[in-house]
C-alpha cells in the first residue's frame, strides 16, 4: 500500500473542536475563555455575521420569483427540499445533494447545512430544558440505558447558556418543564388565548404557553446583539443578532479572547489514537478545496460535528485497539438513532375575533407542554412517554380562496383586508432508544474527497406511532373544547430526521459496555475525547434538543479545560 | 431596547447610516414597464389575453390594479420560469380554448377583443350558480387524464382562466408598489403586540410581510 501524503502540522493545540454549530460554538467558546489555544474546524464555507447573510433584507418584490422555488435550484437539493425551511431565502444554507449524497436503506431525511455556525443560524430557537421525568424515563421503563447524570448535574449549565443566548419566554413551575433564566416573554395573540383559557376551563392536566425561543428581549447586555425585531426573517441570518446563532454569539465570545484559531474548509475523518499514551493526538483533516490531507495535534478533542458527522467521523477512526472505530468498544457507536415524531394535530378555523390583529412578525409560536405519562394520573395504556405540541393562530392573508371564481374591485378590496382566523398546532413526540435504528459507512460510494457515504437504517415503531394517533386526538379534543370550527385532524407520514432533531449514536452512560460516552462526555476508553453534540443523547425526551446539548457542551467543555489545567500543573 | 438603538447598532454593524426604511429599499428596484414588453413564454395572442383578463380580475380603482404593477409580466415569467412542462402544455391549450370561444361567441380573431367582450366572456364563465360553480372547482382537481372527452374543453378553460387568476394576485400583492404603498408595509417593526384591536391598523389592511 502507498502511504498517503500527510502533512503533519507543528504547533501542538491545547485543544480542537470539530465543528462550529450549536454545540461546537459552545465548546469553542468555554475552551478559548478558559484559556485554551483551540483550533475551531469547520468542513464548510466561512460565514462572517451580517457580511454572509445575503438575504437577510430581501422583501417579497426583490426575488425574481416572488419567493417561489426555482425548479433548476431544487434539482441540486431534491432531499434537503424535503424540509419546509428552503426556499430562495434559504437555499445557500443547505447542502448540495449532489455533492453531499447519502443513502438510504429505510427512508431518513438528513437536513443540513456545511458552513461556519452550522444549523445554528437555520434553527428553529425553540428551547425547552429536560426535567429528570426524562432523565430517569430509560431506567423506569427499560428502554435503552440509564442516563449518567441527572437533572441538577445539568441544571447550572442551563442557567449559563439561557443567561448568554437569551430565551424569552414564561416560568410556570412545571416538573416535567423546569424553570429556566427567561427574559420578556413574547405575546400570545388574541385567539390563542383564547384556546389558552378554554384549555384551563376544560382540562386538569394540561396549558398552554408561549413558546421559549432563544430571541433576544428584555434589558439584559448582550455584546454586539439588539433585542429581537420581529422581522421573522430568522432563517436568513439576523443582523440584529436577535436570536442567538454561533455566529452572533459564542464564535465572537471565543474570538474576542485571542485564543481561537477557526479554520474553514476543514473536513475532519479521522481522530486518531495513541495506543502508547492511550489518548487521542490530533485530527486528520481534508481541505475541502485544496484536497490537501494534515494533520493537527492537540491535547484535548471536541466531537460537535452533529450527530451523523460525529458518528462517522468516530466510526473511520479505525486502530488496532478500536477496529470497529474509536471508543466502540460497547458496539453501540452508530446505534441507537432518534429524532422526533411529527406531522399529527389538528386546525380550525376561529370565529368572533374579525375586529382584532396582531403587529409584528412574531418568529415564534405557542407551545403546549407534554402532560402525558407525568405520573401515575396521567398513565397511558397504548405507549410510553409524550409529546408537546407547537401551534400558532393568524389571519389568512391574500392567498386566500385563490381558487374560486370571482374577481374585480370587490374581490381586490376584499383581499387588502385581514381575512378569517385560523389555528393550527402539531406534536413533537419522543422516539425510544432503539438498538437497531443505526447508520452504517459505505465505502463503495465514496465522496468527492474519497471519504465514505452514510447508510441510513432508521424507523419509528409502535410506540412512536401509537403517541401519533394520540397527538392527532387530543390536539382535536382541545380545539373542539375551544369553540373553534371546522376542526380537522391530521396525522401524516413523520420520516425520521424530518424534525431534524437527530440525535444517539454515541450515547451516555455509565458503563464502557453499553455506551460510548461516560458522565463528561468522555470516550469511556479515550477520556481526551469529549462528544457533546445530539449523538451524546441517551434519550430524545421531547422537547426541542438545542438547548440540551448547549448545556452538555459547556458542562464538558469546562470539566476538561479544569482536567487540562490540573495536568498541567502536575 | 428600542428601534432605535437596534437601527444605531445595525448601521455601526453596516459601516454607515441608516435612514430607515431608505436602506431596506436599496436592493429594490422598480420597473415600470410599458405595454412594449416582449414575453418569454406568452405568444402575442396569450399576451393579449392575459393583460385584459388581469385588467378585469385587479382593475385600477382608488387602488393601482393588476397592469400597474406588471401583472402580466409576472405571469410570463412564472410560467417561463417555473411552472412545469405539463402546466404550461396544459396553459397553451386552455388559452386556445378561451380563444376559439371567444371567436364563436363574437366572430372576432381574440387580437381584435375589446376589453368588454373579455368582461362578458369572463362573466359567464365566472358569475354562473354556485352548484355549477362547485362542480366545476371539483372537477379541477382530477387528474387531466381521467377526464371524459366533453369534460376536457371545460377543464381546459377553466384551468387557464383559474391559473391567470392566481398569478394577476400573487404578482399583485407581492409586487413593491402594493407591497409599500397600499398594504402595510412594516420591515422592522421593533415589538410585537399580540392582540391589536384592527381599528389600530391603518386602514384596516393586512400587513404586507
Amino acid at each position: 500500500m502507498i502511504e498517503e501524503k500527510i502533512t503533519e502540522y507543528p504547533t501542538v493545540y491545547d485543544a480542537i473542536v470539530i465543528g462550529t454549530g450549536i454545540s461546537g460554538g459552545w465548546a469553542a467558546k468555554e475552551l478559548c475563555e478558559n484559556g485554551l489555544k483551540t483550533l475551531v474546524l469547520d468542513r464548510g464555507r466561512m460565514v462572517k455575521h451580517i457580511e454572509d447573510y445575503p438575504t437577510m433584507h430581501k422583501d417579497p418584490w426583490d426575488l425574481k420569483h416572488r419567493g417561489e422555488k426555482n425548479p433548476e435550484d431544487v434539482k441540486n437539493q431534491k432531499k434537503q427540499n424535503r424540509s419546509y425551511i428552503l426556499g430562495p431565502n434559504s437555499k445557500h444554507w443547505f447542502v448540495n445533494d449532489l455533492k453531499h449524497p447519502y443513502n438510504e436503506t429505510k427512508p431518513f431525511d438528513w437536513i443540513r447545512g456545511y458552513h461556519v455556525g452550522g444549523r445554528s443560524l437555520m434553527w428553529a430557537r425553540q428551547s425547552y430544558r429536560l426535567s429528570d421525568i426524562d432523565f430517569k424515563a430509560n431506567k423506569k421503563d427499560g428502554h435503552g440505558i440509564d442516563w449518567p447524570i441527572r437533572y441538577k448535574d445539568i441544571s447550572p449549565w442551563y442557567d449559563k447558556v439561557e443567561e448568554f443566548i437569551g430565551v424569552s419566554g414564561e416560568n410556570l413551575g412545571l416538573p416535567q418543564l423546569p424553570d429556566g433564566k427567561l427574559s420578556e416573554p413574547m405575546e400570545l395573540n388574541c385567539v390563542e388565548i383564547e384556546l389558552k383559557d378554554k384549555i384551563k376551563e376544560n382540562f386538569d392536566d394540561r396549558l398552554l404557553t408561549i413558546g421559549r425561543a432563544a430571541h433576544k428581549t428584555g434589558n439584559a447586555m448582550h455584546e454586539g446583539r439588539s433585542n429581537c425585531q420581529f422581522r421573522d426573517r430568522c432563517v436568513r441570518g439576523c443582523p440584529f443578532g436577535g436570536y442567538f446563532s454561533s455566529n452572533s454569539s459564542t464564535l465572537p465570545a471565543a474570538e474576542r479572547t485571542g485564543n481561537m484559531h477557526l479554520r474553514h474548509n476543514s473536513i475532519a475523518y479521522e481522530i486518531v489514537y495513541d495506543d502508547k499514551k492511550g489518548l487521542a493526538s490530533g485530527v486528520r483533516i481534508i481541505d475541502a478545496e485544496t484536497k490537501e490531507k494534515l494533520f493537527f495535534k492537540a491535547a484535548i478533542i471536541f466531537g460537535c460535528a452533529s450527530t451523523i458527522g460525529t458518528a462517522s467521523i468516530l466510526m473511520q477512526s479505525k486502530s488496532d485497539r478500536f477496529p470497529n472505530g474509536l471508543g466502540n468498544d460497547s458496539g453501540e457507536l452508530g446505534h441507537n438513532i432518534m429524532d422526533h415524531v411529527s406531522k399529527s394535530g389538528a386546525s380550525a378555523e376561529v370565529d368572533g375575533f374579525e375586529d382584532f390583529y396582531y403587529k409584528g412578525r412574531r418568529p415564534n409560536g405557542f407551545y403546549i407542554p407534554r402532560f402525558r405519562n407525568l405520573n401515575d394520573k396521567t398513565t397511558q395504556k397504548k405507549f410510553l412517554r409524550g409529546y408537546g405540541y407547537q401551534g400558532s393562530a393568524s389571519r389568512l392573508n391574500w392567498k386566500r380562496n385563490i381558487g374560486e371564481l370571482n374577481y374585480g374591485e370587490d374581490l381586490k378590496d376584499e383581499l387588502m383586508t385581514p381575512g378569517p382566523w385560523r389555528i393550527g398546532m402539531g406534536g413533537f413526540g419522543e422516539c425510544l432508544p432503539y438498538h437497531d435504528n443505526k447508520i452504517s459507512l459505505n465505502y463503495n460510494k465514496l465522496d468527492d474527497w474519497g471519504l465514505p457515504t452514510v447508510d441510513f437504517h432508521v424507523t419509528f415503531r409502535e410506540n412512536e406511532l401509537k403517541m401519533k394517533e394520540d397527538m392527532e386526538k387530543q390536539a382535536i379534543a382541545m380545539l373542539k373544547a375551544a369553540g373553534f370550527k371546522n376542526v380537522v385532524g391530521f396525522n401524516g407520514i413523520s420520516t425520521p430526521g424530518i424534525a431534524i432533531h437527530e440525535m444517539g449514536a454515541a450515547r451516555m452512560g455509565h458503563s464502557p459496555k453499553t455506551s460510548v460516552l461516560n458522565k463528561h462526555n468522555q470516550i469511556h476508553a479515550v477520556p481526551n475525547v469529549y462528544i457533546t453534540d445530539g449523538s451524546c443523547m441517551t434519550s430524545s425526551a421531547c422537547q426541542n434538543p438545542s438547548l440540551t446539548y448547549m448545556a452538555i457542551t459547556a458542562r464538558a467543555a469546562n470539566h476538561a479545560a479544569t482536567e487540562f489545567k490540573k495536568n498541567k500543573n502536575l | 431596547m428600542d428601534r432605535r438603538t437596534a437601527l444605531k447598532n445595525l448601521s455601526m454593524s453596516l459601516g454607515f447610516t441608516v435612514a430607515a426604511p431608505a436602506i431596506f429599499n436599496i436592493l429594490s428596484s422598480c420597473t415600470a414597464e410599458t405595454n412594449s414588453w416582449s414575453p418569454l413564454f406568452l405568444s402575442s395572442n396569450e399576451k393579449y389575453m392575459v393583460t385584459h383578463l388581469a385588467d378585469i380580475i385587479l382593475p385600477t380603482t382608488n387602488t393601482p390594479g393588476a397592469l400597474d404593477v406588471n401583472a402580466p409580466q409576472f405571469i410570463d415569467l412564472m410560467y417561463h420560469d417555473i411552472e412545469t412542462k405539463e402546466n404550461q402544455d396544459l396553459f397553451k391549450k386552455g388559452a386556445l380554448t378561451f380563444a376559439e370561444k371567444f371567436k364563436s361567441q363574437f366572430n372576432a380573431e381574440i387580437i381584435k377583443g375589446k376589453k368588454e367582450q373579455f368582461e362578458n366572456l369572463l362573466a359567464s364563465y365566472f358569475k354562473i350558480s354556485d352548484e355549477a360553480s362547485k362542480t366545476i372547482l371539483l372537477e379541477q382537481k382530477l387528474p387531466f387524464e381521467n377526464l371524459s372527452v366533453s369534460q376536457t374543453e371545460n377543464y381546459l378553460l377553466y384551468k387557464f382562466l383559474l391559473s391567470v387568476k392566481a398569478y394577476t394576485i400573487f404578482g399583485y400583492f407581492t409586487s413593491e408598489k402594493v407591497g409599500e404603498e397600499v398594504l402595510n408595509y412594516d420591515p422592522i417593526p421593533g415589538a410585537q403586540i399580540g392582540c391589536l384591536p384592527i381599528k389600530k391598523v391603518p386602514n384596516e389592511r393586512i400587513w404586507a410581510l
